[in-house]
């Protein structure tokens, strides 16, 4: 008979007392899990609403500062489009939402605004070269990608918010929503610029920056219309926080030494801040509820070599060793963890899955990776709290007990 | 083949002093059945016990084979236990929640002595009468089945010596002489048997009566069979 098969006879025999030690760790468990589920989805609507700050990098000719991005006015100082080139074929890691842009000032109605092309998402999608690039229009995991919201992210915020755009047509334009009141332009209207007939595919929500007072056009269209065929005056990128922090800025400059390349500081420390503070939160939670685990399991565990007390002088009359008892209850306590682990994992699941939308007014869908961590959080958490319990069971003196009639 | 030399143990409690064994020296030879009996009190549990590795004396010393088992880690002790004694106690001590056979199983399993372990569990239950209950949990048993499971137990792993504490206590007579036939049938196969009884009738089946007192030994009758 082995040890195994004591144990689960055990645990079956005695099931009643067991529910409620298996309760309280898979509540322990689960609570922890859907905390921690909450706040990874969390994070990432936090990363989300932090890409609204706009880049945090940005690519700029060598002799530009970042006073000339804000004005969009690069007096004639450009970058080569190819540097897209060399980025999207980069190994580097932690490039987000890479958005090159040309800017130039036209005048609209009579009112002088400022024309920046942007290169739509379906541009990358069509040149063989960045058939592997589309990664960079969503987070790396690291970053924490941004689950698709259904009503959040459509596609007019997505220039405001990412600050990319699906498609925008050679004729088409989307106008910043200060130039939309200003100059009375709505949705569907057309618009004449330096000659040639627009058609309004947009208008912007508000932003409060100097977007809305610009007038977005395809990349390629205002090149030509500035006479700046395959010129840049920015890309701008929002970087992953994590990795900024790690030297990507550097690696960037070595790979493009005859650019000039700034982060914006004040939003990356914006994001790492608020990173490190989710972070924390989660610990927080993490060892409080570790704590209140293990006192649970070490109560229970602690009656249940109380209640065995005689069971192990009677075992130990037969001959268990003290290593073989103390084998008993580790892998009883395994037992419980595994099974703790398991139906906290499931039950956390589905609390965040519920709870999160409703409180958090955030969509949470199930981690796998949390599954490991609540097996193997739970185990541990058995294991710790038997420690004491186990060592109380291989120094009962069965002599004592025996004397019991 | 087991001696205690001078042996003595202590309990205290709150306001007393109780001298459970005072400076016992008793040797037991191989193959012998030996009955303690006296009193409520008198220590003969504790000398049993002690005898069997299962707690310390607090002076003196158990001897197995010439050395001192006191002396032993816990880990060896347990072993030796393990190999080579068979405890049968008054209250039956069986594992409650697991069946006839686990019970037997896994007395035979710590034993180490697994070779065609269940064909020996098998030949044990039916040579005590138990072949029909080997799927019962203990409490589903009557005492006297409950007495010849803990019987099984024993005889399963072969012991060379069997520590007996009043295995008929807690028996009617018809049951209580069924049990004691199997304990002097070990004893004729060749099993050293240590019977602790206040019942004088199954004191005088042995081949030596110690009886104590206080914790000490009173007297020692010889017995011829």
């Amino acid at each position: 008979m082995k040890i195994r098969q004591l144990v689960l006879r055990e645990i079956f025999q005695r099931s009643n007392q067991l529910i409620f030690s298996l309760l309280s760790i898979t509540l322990g468990i689960a609570i922890i899990v859907s905390i921690k589920n909450i706040t990874v989805f969390s994070e990432k609507a936090v990363s989300r609403e932090l890409d609204s700050l706009g880049a945090n990098i940005l690519i700029l000719p060598k002799s530009a500062n970042v006073q000339d991005y804000y004005s969009a006015d690069f007096q004639d100082i450009e970058i080569p489009e190819d540097y897209v080139n060399i980025l999207l074929n980069s190994d580097l890691k932690g490039l987000d939402n890479l958005s090159p842009k040309l800017s130039m000032p036209v005048e609209v109605n009579g009112k002088k605004v400022i024309l920046t092309g942007i290169l739509p998402k379906n541009e990358f999608k069509s040149k063989a070269m960045w058939q592997g690039a589309l990664g960079v229009f969503s987070r790396p995991e690291w970053c924490g990608t941004v689950p698709v919201i259904p009503g959040l992210s459509g596609s007019k915020n997505n220039i405001v918010r990412k600050r990319v755009i699906d498609d925008l047509a050679a004729n088409s334009v989307l106008i910043g929503y200060e130039i939309s009141v200003s100059l009375g332009i709505k949705e569907a209207d057309f618009i004449t610029i330096a000659g040639e007939k627009f058609k309004v595919e947009a208008v912007l929500p508000m932003t409060g920056t100097i977007d809305d007072s610009r007038v977005f056009a395809h990349l390629h269209t205002v090149q030509k219309i500035s006479g700046k065929q395959s010129k840049l005056n920015v890309i701008e990128i929002v970087g992953c926080c994590s990795q900024i922090s790690k030297g990507l800025v550097q690696r960037i400059n070595e790979l493009l030494p005859n650019a000039k390349v700034v982060t914006i500081t004040q939003i990356v420390q914006t994001q790492l801040n608020t990173n490190r503070m989710m972070n924390k939160l989660s610990l927080i939670m993490l060892i409080i509820i570790a704590v209140l685990g293990i006192a649970i399991i070490a109560n229970y565990m602690s009656a249940n070599v109380y209640e065995r007390r005689r069971e192990i002088g009677i075992l130990s009359a037969m001959g268990a060793t003290p290593s073989w008892i103390m084998r008993v209850f580790l892998l009883k306590a395994c037992y419980i963890g595994i099974a703790g682990g398991l139906l906290g994992y499931v039950t956390g699941t589905v609390f965040a899955m519920i709870l999160g939308p409703m409180f958090a007014g955030i969509p949470v869908l199930p981690l796998v990776s949390l599954f490991f961590y609540s097996m193997g959080l739970s185990i541990v958490i058995t294991l710790i709290a038997s420690i004491f319990p186990v060592i109380k069971a291989t120094k009962i003196d069965p002599f004592i007990i025996m004397q019991e009639k | 083949m087991l001696k205690a030399e001078k042996i003595s143990k202590t309990f205290r409690t709150k306001h007393n002093k109780i001298h459970a064994l005072s400076s016992v020296s008793l040797e037991i030879n191989k193959g012998e059945f030996v009955s303690i009996t006296g009193p409520s009190g008198s220590g003969k549990s504790t000398l049993l016990l002690t005898l069997g590795g299962m707690s310390s004396p607090h002076s003196g010393k158990v001897l197995w084979s010439g050395e001192s088992v006191f002396d032993w880690s816990n880990e060896k002790r347990a072993q030796w236990r393990a190999k080579t004694i068979g405890f049968v106690f008054q209250t039956f001590n069986l594992v409650p929640y697991l069946t006839v056979y686990e019970n037997v199983r896994i007395a035979l399993a710590l034993s180490g002595k697994n070779e065609n372990g269940a064909e020996r569990v098998s030949n044990v239950l039916e040579q005590l009468g138990l072949s029909d209950r080997k799927d019962h949990l203990p409490r589903e048993l009557s005492v006297g089945q409950q007495q010849r499971l803990a019987l099984a137990r024993v005889l399963v792993k072969d012991p060379e010596l069997i520590l007996a504490d009043e295995p008929t206590g807690n028996l009617d007579p018809q049951t209580a002489s069924e049990i004691l036939a199997v304990i002097k049938n070990a004893k004729k196969e060749g099993k050293t048997v240590v019977l602790v009884t206040h019942d004088p009738n199954i004191a005088q089946t042995a081949d030596r009566i110690i009886r104590i007192e206080n914790g000490e030994i009173k007297n020692i009758i010889e017995r011829a069979h």
